[in-house]
């Protein structure tokens, strides 16, 4: 057994937090190993199934064998319910979004947005919020903006500057890559949106309008987000990143591998991870520095389950806070149906997206609703095509179950009606003490480790907000002239949308991490996902995960100081350099 | 503030939802890959023929051939063996319901009140849930799962089932296997 290895740095976790660490730090010549419990698949294990991807979940774990235990409060019309706790899988909710190279990335639609000033400042800004632990950051977005431009280019975003009045400041005046093709619905919206005097704005996308890279440009499958993608135009962290920084030959990534305990020594340095193969047998890893990136709730895990002797309650816990202030995205929903008989036939233009958003309301200046407070983001979206999640509601009416001819009318209704669009509105999740990540005392998972137990409740305030924004995105679609237009606020969290639970901060009583992401105490113990992410922003995560670990694996670099042989400028793997 | 939550949303951002039973995942323990009775095969043929029947303009059962679409799920290596006899007690219960006669016999009304009084139990209702979910797989998933030939679902319902398709040789369980 190759029980001890070294390496610069241990990545652990190939995700949106992991792959620009190792690409970085392989591009500049350090030797980086990546730990992944999942498989590597590539573009040629793809496909438009609806099976593979969503009703019997290949690309994720086996929610039995791996579980999570839930407890969230018993839904009651009136407020506070009790808290019940059970298996996640048996409340119907996976908390699985991907199992391989690339983690998640891989099966995101890829809408990214950027946050906004006023995101890294919101105590400040708006005071503290009653029952919320509401916290500024410890950088300013003068320090990420470069990083995001980074993001731009190494991941590939395409997009195009609309100026509105919540425009964030950018250091280059557009994107690199023009936008992706668009459906018909985007200029009616921008009609509809421009009559209401609103501000429409195009949707960037992680992915290639064009081939780049050594990727192909998406070539409009018609299924995007849940599905892998065939042409590696969308920006994974295995497309983009990773399989650069194999090329290099200094990064090697390690499939299979379930790490389970990062030990630290008596000075409390990280000194190896240790990690189940595909076989079961227990290996591990050393390194000079390491990076988890297992995304949020998976890290807090991790962290809670490194006991050391400097480390007795976990890695980076000895405050207790590791696990606390778990986030997702807040806010609202909602969606409308437009019929071809009324938009004809440019509404059956298949493939491209409808990528709108509207920021107008990132900050609420409305008397009727209330002070002046924070707001968020109205992404219109194509209402996903995948035909039996769309056929299987269809199944039941009034409590029965429908079955016969009428199924059949009501199946060829539904599906040639027309094309849907949905309201997927965004606000600060609010950070609070009852969402929260902590190791189940009981239940484990097929290697016996203890699974994470997560306390899950919402702060009512999201209610507010998700109204108010999705309320909006209505509006706008009536005005387009859409049908059987809804709207509603939601409570429960996007599953698919995590970060916090290792906060960063200056104070190490109320924060795991350092400005830089750097455990509190560990020195060499860096965090590099969502979980540093003390408020969310009113927007979708990843264009930030990806940038703070890009401007991570920097100060890495800066900690680990020259090493010999670095070649960065000159490797094969970086068609930039 | 009312808590009302609405479960049914739980994955943001185009995300397809994933509303599949568990009971239906077909990941359980390796299991006994037997073949059920010919006489409960007749049955569920008979189930499905009710459960979604030939039309002149639009396909049935028999057109999508759901109970070859059946056979292929069950065929799954690692099926649920616990699944597999739930469907045969399913089927076990209908045969119950329709006796003296067998349900094979019984006219279109007579089969949907069976098939409404099986619904009033509660082991019944998630059984025919069960085999409508099979029923919608075998018309809207890809034909190489053995349901849906040459896409006649699809095209029934004008759907556009995007592209590249699943060869064979990548179908979910092999994937579940890499
Ligand atoms: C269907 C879908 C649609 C989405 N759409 C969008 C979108 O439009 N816009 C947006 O901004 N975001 C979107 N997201 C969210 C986005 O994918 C995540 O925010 C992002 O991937 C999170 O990055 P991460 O590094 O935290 O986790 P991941 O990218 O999931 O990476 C974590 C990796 O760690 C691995 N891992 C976990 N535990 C261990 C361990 N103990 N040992 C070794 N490896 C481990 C996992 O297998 C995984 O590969 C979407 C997600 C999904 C699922
Ligand atoms: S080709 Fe385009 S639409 Fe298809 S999965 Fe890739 S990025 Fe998405």
């Amino acid at each position: 057994m190759n029980a001890t290895e070294e390496f610069d740095v241990c990545v652990i976790g190939s995700g949106a937090g992991g792959g620009p660490v190792a690409w970085r730090l392989a591009q500049a010549g350090y030797r980086v190993v990546v730990l992944e419990k999942g498989p590597w698949f590539n573009e040629k294990d793809f496909y438009k199934d609806e099976l593979a991807c969503c009703r019997r979940r290949a690309y994720f774990p086996d929610a039995k064998t791996e579980p999570k235990m839930l407890e969230t409060r018993e839904d009651t019309e009136d407020g506070d319910g009790s808290w019940q706790t059970r298996p996640a899988h048996e409340a119907g909710w996976d908390l699985w979004n991907g199992n391989m190279v690339g983690g998640a990335t891989n099966l995101m639609s890829g809408h990214f947005h950027r946050l906004k000033p006023v995101d890294f400042r919101l105590r400040s800004t708006f005071g503290p919020i009653e029952g919320a632990n509401v916290a500024d950051w410890p950088i300013a977005y003068d320090d990420l903006e470069p990083y995001y431009a980074l993001v731009e280019r190494e991941v590939g975003i395409s997009g195009r500057v609309v100026a509105h009045p919540n425009q964030e400041p950018r250091s280059t005046p557009d994107f690199p890559y023009p936008p992706t093709r668009e459906h018909p619905i985007a200029g009616w919206i921008d009609a509809a949106g421009k009559s209401l005097g609103y501000h429409p704005i195009p949707t960037p996308r992680a992915i290639l309008s064009k081939p780049d890279q050594g990727r192909g440009g998406c070539s409009y499958s018609g299924y995007c987000g849940s599905y892998g993608c065939a042409t590696g135009a969308k920006g994974s962290s295995r497309a983009a990143l990773l399989n650069r920084a194999v090329a290099t030959g200094r990064c090697e990534v390690r499939p299979h591998a379930m790490s389970y305990r990062l030990e630290s020594d008596s000075t409390g340095k990280v000194v190896a991870a240790h990690y189940f193969d595909r076989e079961g047998q227990k290996r591990q890893v050393r390194a000079r520095l390491f990076a988890v990136a297992c995304q949020a709730i998976e890290t807090s895990r991790l962290l809670l389950m490194s006991t050391g002797p400097r480390h007795p309650q976990g890695l980076g816990n000895n405050h207790g806070q590791v696990g606390r202030n778990l986030i997702f995205a807040g806010g609202g929903s909602g969606s409308g149906r437009l019929s071809f008989k009324k938009f004809g036939e440019p509404l059956r233009e298949f493939g491209t997206f409808v990528n709108r958003a509207l920021q107008d309301w990132y900050v609420i200046n409305d008397r009727a609703f209330g002070p002046r407070q924070k707001g968020g983001t109205i992404d219109l979206v194509e209402v996903h095509p995948a035909p039996i999640a769309r056929a299987a509601p269809l199944l039941k009416e009034d409590g029965r179950l429908v079955w016969g001819k009428p199924l059949k009318r009501n199946l060829e209704n539904y599906f040639r009606f027309g094309r849907g669009v949905k309201i997927e509105a965004f606000c600060d999740w609010l950070p609070h003490d009852d969402c929260r990540v902590s190791l189940d005392p009981t239940l484990k998972d097929k290697w016996g480790l203890p699974v994470a137990r997560l306390r899950v409740d919402f702060h009512p305030k999201n209610l507010g907000v998700g109204w108010y924004l999705a309320n909006k995105g209505a509006e706008v679609l009536k005005q387009l002239g859409a049908e059987e237009v809804i709207s509603y606020a939601v409570g429960n969290p996007p599953t698919n949308l995590q970060a916090g639970g290792c906060r960063f901060g200056r104070d190490p009583k109320t924060s795991v991490l350092d400005p830089d992401c750097r455990a509190h105490d560990c020195e060499n113990l860096f965090v590099t996902d969502g979980s540093f992410m003390p408020t969310g922003g009113s927007v979708p995560h990843t264009w930030t995960i990806y940038a703070n670990a890009f401007r991570v694996a920097d100060k890495i670099m800066a900690q680990l100081g020259n090493t010999p042989g670095n070649t960065l400028g000159k490797s094969q793997g970086d068609p930039h350099a | 503030m009312k808590r009302r939550t609405f479960l049914f949303q739980t994955a943001g951002l185009a995300a397809a939802p994933t509303l599949s039973l568990t009971s239906l995942s077909g990941c359980g323990r390796p299991g006994a890959q037997a073949d059920l009775p010919d006489t409960v095969w007749r049955t569920l043929a008979a189930v499905h023929a009710h459960l979604f029947p030939s039309e002149a303009k639009a396909p049935g059962a028999a057109e999508l051939d759901t109970l070859g679409y059946l056979k292929a799920a069950l065929d799954v290596p690692g099926f649920d063996p616990a699944e597999r006899a739930a469907i045969l007690r399913g089927a076990e219960a209908v045969e119950a319901q329709a006796k003296p006669r067998a349900f094979t016999e019984l006219d279109e009304a007579e089969r949907e009140a069976v098939l409404r009084a099986v619904e009033a139990t509660e082991s019944g209702r998630a059984w025919l849930e069960g085999m409508l979910n099979y029923l919608i797989e075998a018309l809207l998933a890809d034909p190489v799962y053995g349901g849906n030939p040459s896409g006649v679902g699809w095209r029934w319902l004008d759907h556009n089932p995007g592209f590249p398709r699943p060869p064979a040789g990548k179908r979910w369980f092999l994937l579940k296997s890499l």
